[in-house]
């Protein structure tokens, strides 16, 4: 189950960052992008289905599993750097070694959903659907794109 | 001691991040990055099983070889000029990624841009399609 996010309910606190953080040993997978006044966005990895990282992988570290996540196995990742520049979102880091969005494997649900003070981030498919859908029937009931 | 094809080499972080011994020095100075391979009589051969691009091998120790050195200019990011990968780890990419990963909507080659850039654009992406729908909710 990925992340989704509603960007229209992100107020930008930058709190996901943090529990990212906390329960990473401080390294975080989440970051939060400013767009003018206008909005902040919270990027991170959007598990791709078809995924560049896990292709540039050499060394198996990176790969899909059967549930479709991107999952990393940080022993056999030697930190060669190819995964970061495979990411078209630029949400894979390396430092030593590589470090990506791990969904908080091990954890009830992902540290950045529980923390989300404006609920803009959710695991629950069925509620992103159902926003994302009535938002595109809002649009298109006010006449559509132009 | 280790035998290098600069042919080969990508110029990546992968053999100097797992030799135990430390001996291959990996120096990034603003734009370009340098490998050294210092002379080594270990038998051990980590650097060869992990080279992405099997650019190495393991050869007799020889007091008379240079120790290898591999220098690659780093590319600049297509907008932000700062530099963030060498070319052959570039090009890698091109080889492994499907050609419909590669193109992008807006005709970026994105491969060619920074990862910073990447988010950047990204965030900017979303936050179009938020303000289309909140201008259609209240015109």
């Amino acid at each position: 189950m990925p992340v989704y996010i509603d960007i229209s309910r992100c107020i930008g606190c930058r709190s996901c960052e943090v529990a990212c953080q906390r329960v990473h040993e401080g390294i975080g997978h989440i970051n939060v992008h400013f767009v003018g006044d206008q909005a902040s966005v919270p990027l991170f990895c959007h598990q791709c289905e078809e995924a560049g990282c896990a292709m540039a992988c050499f060394s198996g570290a990176l790969r899909k599993d059967e549930e479709k996540r991107t999952v990393f196995d940080a022993e056999k990742c030697t930190g060669c750097d190819l995964c970061r520049l495979a990411c078209p979102f630029g949400v894979v880091w390396t430092d030593k070694i590589a470090h990506k969005c791990d969904l908080c494997q091990g954890r009830n649900a992902p540290a950045c959903v529980t923390t989300c003070p404006a609920n803009a981030l959710s695991t629950n498919f069925q509620q992103a659907s159902r926003r994302a859908r009535s938002r595109a029937a809002r649009i298109a009931a006010s006449g559509g794109r132009r | 001691m280790i035998k290098v094809d600069a042919d080969l080499c990508l110029g990546c972080r992968s053999c100097s991040n797992v030799c135990p011994s430390q001996k291959i020095v990996r120096t990034d100075t603003g734009e370009m990055r340098s490998l050294h391979w210092k002379r080594c009589k270990e038998e051990c051969d980590l650097c060869v099983e992990f080279c992405p691009a099997k650019a190495l091998a393991l050869v007799p120790y020889d007091e008379s070889v240079p120790e290898p050195d591999v220098s690659f200019e780093l590319v600049a990011c297509k907008i932000c000029q700062s530099r963030y990968a060498t070319e052959p780890m570039l090009k890698r990419i091109e080889s492994v990624l499907p050609d419909n990963m590669q193109k992008d909507s807006d005709g970026l080659e994105w491969i060619r841009i920074c990862p910073l850039c990447r988010r950047n654009i990204e965030a900017q992406r979303v936050t179009r399609q938020m303000v289309l729908g909140r201008s259609r909710k209240n015109p």
